[in-house]
């Protein structure tokens, strides 16, 4: 790792190249008044799909916003591509799609709108791409932002942040608070959108233990502000052959 | 930062002032025909209505303010776009939303100011005190800006003196016409029709001054600044 390696983009909406860029943490710290997370070393690979799993307050949404630069105070170093975030800052966000927790946009747009100022910053925005994952989640471009309910506002959030095809892909709670139909739905596309073994890195965080065993090739098992475990899901089966990952992985959690 | 970025940012920040403008006009429309209807004809009251009224008007609530202020902030801070470059691109927008509304209500005066009459001199100072005011309040926010952009310091202080002067003229001119001038010496000149064009006028160039500033700096690229990780403040 450390280089930028461009190659054939694969996967929908037309041909380009798409840069394979992997991430890695060292000695990576936060300390708030409140809060303290421990140093922590951290490699993912591209092509690697990997759930940050740990209940609220674990550390899971601060380290997300580190490695997409929304995080300026910390210690240690978080790169992309081998380079630094916080040195590359605010350029790297483009090979970044992050999707936030809670919805980022001004109300009084219309999701047309939206997108239509996000492709701006892009370069490599694909509006074709765009429109077809807007058919897809059955989004309604002339709706209003502010009036989108919580399941719609994450589909949008997830055509803002993939519309780009980002190498790099940070869904930080992707499914919490809307319903299982719609989040089994939203899973299946952000599956085919970046397969693993692809070119692609995807990093999610979630307390959905099922939500890890649908898409997760490795999970990294955070509480209160530490790395329990980092650990691939096939090892987890291999402990308890026959349970489901989401038990596994609640055993886990509960031991710690 | 590309010049479509840039572009998208002033056309949002743009709106933004425009739906600030219609909360804080709504009040100050009301406020203008509360002075009006109280104030006209009534000597004495007319001065110290006028000031209530305006007074009441720029009570903007705060987190009304607040929020129009900082609303959507948070994601033009998630994308690759510097600090420097969205306060540029904010200032621009603000700036040439001033402008425009000011050009705006000096040109709607003017038509009115037939129909008002010349004998009512307070309304009509007030009325045309309004653009003035406007665009003065813009250039002290432009230099404000100026400064925490880190322009270079002639630039600051030539936005400052222009701001200042404006500013002194305008308030000048206003307190004259209202309560009379307590300073015989400077009471020709603060009287005098000449002077509120001449604040206009200082204040438009400070105006576009800032403006063209802010563009020549994002054409540039933002190169004369130190890197700024984030906006946010986590």
């Amino acid at each position: 790792m450390g280089h930028i390696i461009e190659v054939p983009e694969r996967g929908r909406g037309g041909v380009g190249t798409c840069k394979m860029i992997g991430v890695r943490l060292r000695g990576f710290s936060v300390r708030y008044s409140n809060f303290f997370l421990e140093p922590m070393d951290l490699s993912i690979d591209p092509g690697e799909r990997v759930a940050v799993v740990g209940a609220n307050g674990a550390g899971k949404s601060t380290t997300l916003k580190a490695i997409a630069g929304r995080l300026r105070d910390y210690e240690g170093g978080v790169e992309l591509g081998g380079e630094d975030v916080r040195s590359r800052l605010p350029e790297i966000r483009a090979q970044i799609g992050f999707l936030p927790e809670k919805l980022l946009g001004f109300g009084w747009m219309t999701v047309g709108e939206h997108l239509s100022f996000l492709s701006a910053f892009y370069p490599t925005w694909d509006h074709e791409y765009a429109e077809e994952l807007l058919e897809r989640l059955e989004l309604p471009s002339a709706s209003k932002v502010g009036t989108l309910s919580k399941g719609m506002a994450v589909k949008l959030s997830l055509v803002g942040a993939e519309a780009h095809r980002p190498p790099v892909l940070i869904l930080d709670e992707p499914t919490s608070a809307i319903d299982p139909v719609m989040r089994r739905e939203l899973l299946g596309i952000i599956d085919e959108c970046a397969p693993g073994g692809g070119d692609r890195l995807v990093i999610f965080s979630s307390h959905i233990l099922e939500d890890v065993e649908f898409i997760a090739e490795r999970v990294v098992l955070m509480r209160v502000g530490r790395i329990l475990e980092d650990v691939a899901t096939a090892e987890l089966r291999e402990r308890d052959p026959g349970a489901p990952l989401s038990q596994i992985l609640l055993q886990a959690l509960e031991r710690s | 930062m590309t010049k479509q970025a840039f572009r998208a940012v002033v056309g949002v920040e743009f709106q933004r002032s425009r739906q600030f403008l219609m909360g804080v006009g709504i009040m100050f429309s009301v406020a203008t025909v509360a002075v009006l209807v109280l104030g006209f004809g009534r000597a004495g009251w007319s001065a110290v209505l006028s000031i209530l009224g305006i007074s009441l008007a720029l009570q903007v609530p705060l987190e009304v303010a607040k929020d129009k202020m900082t609303g959507g902030l948070e994601l033009l801070t998630t994308l690759p776009l510097s600090a420097s470059t969205l306060a540029a691109a904010r200032l621009t927008a603000g700036t040439l939303f001033s402008a425009l509304s000011a050009l705006s209500f000096a040109v709607a005066a003017g038509v009115a100011w037939p129909g008002i009459g010349a004998d009512a001199s307070t309304v009509r100072t007030i009325a045309v005190s309004f653009p003035v005011f406007w665009i003065t309040i813009s250039a002290c926010c432009s230099s404000a800006l100026g400064l925490a952009l880190r322009f270079k310091a002639k630039t600051v202080m030539t936005y400052g003196f222009l701001t200042v002067l404006a500013a002194f003229l305008t308030v000048g001119y206003l307190y004259e016409r209202l309560f009379g001038s307590p300073l015989r010496a400077i009471q020709a000149i603060m009287a005098s029709d000449h002077t509120l064009l001449i604040a206009t006028a200082t204040a438009l160039v400070a105006s576009a001054l800032v403006l063209a500033g802010s563009f020549l700096l994002a054409r540039k690229g933002l190169e004369i600044y130190e890197p700024e990780p984030d906006a946010m403040d986590w």
